[in-house]
């Protein structure tokens, strides 16, 4: 055998051990952090009980939109969605819809089936096709108990049953409020999301390119990331999201039926923020 | 190839004939990294560029003191790199509000079980280094003989006789 062979055969030998300690590594990520496991031990009643309490905490420091046009509008999008909703995911929470009063172009939610959309939002969006499917995601991230998995895994459930018992003061409720205001679930739940509004709205007889269209909407508000963020940041990039919305809608032939909302007039009735 | 084939293979220093001070000068090019790997994990490129000068100051010491230095220096770099991924990433994520940790977990369990091959083998080489004995890592101690040892280096008179230390095989 000459040197060089030998050479080779000991850079394969590295390479084989970096794949076995990769795939350990991945196994143990895999079995030793498993947070879905851990919420579905966590009972409903928890959503139901912190969901208002955070939902308090928010309204401290923004205030909530009370209209009965925005409230007549959201109301009809919930009936279309609400069905297709209980097809997709049995055994989903009650919706409520929040309306804050602010500039930017966001929408969360909170446990227990509370959606809170900034009017920011709504004025960037065209229609109630495109406000619908910014809820589809949304009611994805409802289905799935995603805000308490992500509360869960940063301060535990012990923290949280304490916070219902009045353990602690209202420090971590802030936090925790921070936190679902800006948060992204991570990759796999967002992609999920965005997978599960675009087959929402098809079973809802909406549109489902409406979804690429909302995010078209919102591409145009984003602010323009730096480098460094754009390739550890979770969220995929919103092109790529877009482009595999229009793909996932393509594939689906739904005769979409009218939302009678003309959201237009809506948003002009909104208060100046 | 005979492995005592004194025209081919070139004449190494063996144990008895590498003084104390050498030994303990190529054991101490282990440590150095591991108490380096300890120091820098904050800021890890720091902790290269101490190991950087522990292997410019002990090189000129003598050839088998060179050869252990470098190859301590060539396996701590893939190291160090990773270890400063993991620093980064952690950076990056406090910075950009970013909540999927799921791979971040993958490529830290990745870095430590790196981390621990790397100190296990590391540590082989040291006991190896201070009896005065050549060890070579896979790739890395290959490069490492052929800067001092290899034809390019400057070679010491072929002596006939049984050699405990050997070029690593088919050298």
């Amino acid at each position: 055998m000459t040197s060089r062979s030998r050479l080779i055969r000991e850079l394969a030998i590295l390479a084989a051990v970096a794949m076995v300690l990769g795939f350990a590594a991945f196994a143990a990520q895999r079995f030793l952090l498993t947070p879905r496991a851990m919420t579905t031990d966590i009972a409903r009643s928890m959503d139901d009980a912190l969901g208002p309490l955070i939902l308090r905490r928010v309204e401290l420091s923004q205030s909530e939109v009370t209209n009965p046009a925005v409230d007549k509008a959201f109301a009809l999008i919930l009936a279309r969605l609400r069905p297709a909703l209980v097809q997709l995911a049995p055994g989903s929470p009650g919706i409520r819809i929040v309306v804050i009063d602010s500039p930017t172009v966001n929408a969360f939610t909170l446990p227990g089936g509370i959606i809170c959309v900034d009017t920011g939002l709504m004025r960037s969006l065209d229609s109630a096709e495109q406000m619908s499917a910014i809820l589809g995601h949304e009611l994805s991230h409802v289905a799935h108990r995603d805000p308490l998995t992500l509360m869960a895994r940063q301060v535990g459930v012990s923290a949280l049953a304490g916070l219902l018992t009045g353990g602690h003061g209202g420090d971590l409720t802030r936090t925790l409020a921070q936190t679902l205001v800006s948060v992204h679930y991570g990759r796999e739940a967002e992609d999920r999301a965005d997978a599960f509004a675009v087959q929402l709205l098809a079973r809802a007889d909406v549109a489902p390119s409406s979804f690429a269209q909302a995010l078209q909407r919102i591409r145009k508000h984003e602010p323009k990331d730096p480098r460094l963020v754009t390739w550890i940041d979770t969220h995929s990039p919103i092109e790529e999201r877009i482009a595999r919305a229009a793909q996932e809608a393509s594939k689906l032939s739904v005769t979409p039926r009218v939302i009678g909302v003309n959201w237009r007039m809506l948003v002009a009735k909104l208060p100046k923020s | 190839m005979s492995t005592n084939d004194t025209t081919q293979t070139p004449r190494l220093p063996q144990p008895e004939e590498i003084t104390e001070r050498e030994k303990d000068d190529a054991m101490g090019a282990y440590l150095m990294m591991f108490a380096s790997l300890a120091i820098g994990l904050p800021i890890p490129l720091l902790n290269l560029i101490a190991s950087m000068i522990y292997f410019l100051v002990n090189r000129k010491t003598s050839s088998f003191v060179a050869f252990h230095a470098l190859q301590a220096l060539l396996t701590h770099i893939p190291v160090v790199l990773l270890n400063a991924g993991v620093v980064a990433w952690i950076i990056a994520n406090l910075a950009t509000h970013a909540a999927s940790w799921a791979w971040f977990f993958w490529y830290l369990f990745f870095t430590i079980l790196v981390n621990l091959t790397y100190i296990v083998w590391s540590i082989i080489a040291l006991i190896n280094a201070s009896k005065g004995r050549f060890f070579y890592m896979p790739v890395f101690g290959r490069i490492s003989f052929a800067r001092y040892y290899g034809p390019k280096a400057t070679r010491a008179p072929n002596v006939p006789r049984v050699w405990e230390n050997k070029p690593p095989e088919g050298f």
